[in-house]
């Protein structure tokens, strides 16, 4: 799996009946251990309610389907979980509550 | 399957009802001579007793959901075993 | 639906032992093998045939094969040795 910012959303009317009342996020991919961007923004099922500015973790290919709201759906990414803490070598690198970065610890 | 070493750990409370209980760590790819080898990511621990510092093994995509019990579970990098200290000083003598 | 590669032949290169392991993978050997068309990859793989550290085995998998080869209803396992080339 890996990290990632919610930097949009994304509307769509006309698609796939499957896709119907799914909420789509564009999101964007972070390293893990600096929270830099890293590649490109992707679009991603969202079946947890994130907003905006939140940092997820996305699931990719098949497994994106294996949730109760994505099961048969047409998806290859979804957003499975709102991160609030993550800790690499000891030290926090992100704190849902403000805290990030070297200064932290 | 993949070697990768636990570098760290992740804390969700909001996230899909089947990842409850899940263990998320933070793993660094590794060579098969154990050499850092490309991007960290996520992984679910299936072993239930993995943590940092120790070298493990760990399946992807569709064989990630394999790895747990539930029906239904989104993951696509999943910890299956934990390596045994001799194969760690063989592997990094570079028997690869 | 299936993988990108099915069956391939590959060089085995070491042994791997686990203390801790998933259920599926009890009483099974696990070994390191190179493909031979890409040296610099590895897979680790669950032995099916008794191959050794040396040997160029035939190797692969797909989605349910470990299943039935095993019979478990759940097997977190992707590649299985099944063949060793003479």
């Amino acid at each position: 799996m890996q990290m990632a910012r919610v930097a949009g959303t994304v509307v769509s009317t006309q698609k796939d009946p499957k896709l119907v009342g799914l909420k789509l996020q564009l999101v964007q991919p972070l390293d893990i251990i600096t929270g830099n961007d890293s590649g490109r923004p992707l679009v991603a099922v969202d079946t947890v309610g994130a907003g905006i500015g939140d940092v997820v973790m996305i699931v990719g290919g098949s497994s994106a389907r294996q949730t109760d709201r994505t099961a048969s759906s047409p998806v290859d990414l979804a957003i499975v979980s709102i991160i609030d803490l993550v800790e690499v070598d000891g030290k926090t690198v992100y704190d849902r509550r403000g805290f990030t970065g070297e200064g932290s610890k | 399957m993949k070697f990768g070493k636990v570098i760290g750990t992740v804390v969700s409370t909001q996230k899909d009802a089947n990842l409850v209980g899940v263990t998320l760590l933070v793993i660094q790819p590794l060579d098969q001579d154990l050499t850092p080898k490309g991007s960290p990511y996520i992984a679910a621990d299936a072993t239930g007793q993995a943590g940092p510092g120790q070298v493990v093994t760990i399946v992807f995509s569709a064989d990630a959901t394999q790895a747990f019990p539930q029906r239904r579970i989104p993951v696509d990098a999943s910890i299956v075993g934990i390596v045994d200290d001799c194969t760690l000083a063989q592997l990094s003598q570079g028997a690869g | 639906m299936l993988g990108v590669e099915l069956v391939y032949l590959a060089k085995v290169i070491g042994p791997v032992v686990c203390t801790v392991k998933h259920p599926a993978y009890e009483g099974r050997t696990l070994l390191i093998i190179s493909p031979i068309d890409d040296p610099d990859d590895y897979e680790i793989a669950v032995d099916y045939v008794g191959a050794g550290v040396g040997d160029t085995v035939i190797a692969g998998g797909a989605p349910g094969v470990a299943q039935s080869v095993f019979n478990l209803d759940k097997a977190p396992i992707k590649t299985l040795i099944m063949g060793i080339v003479d």
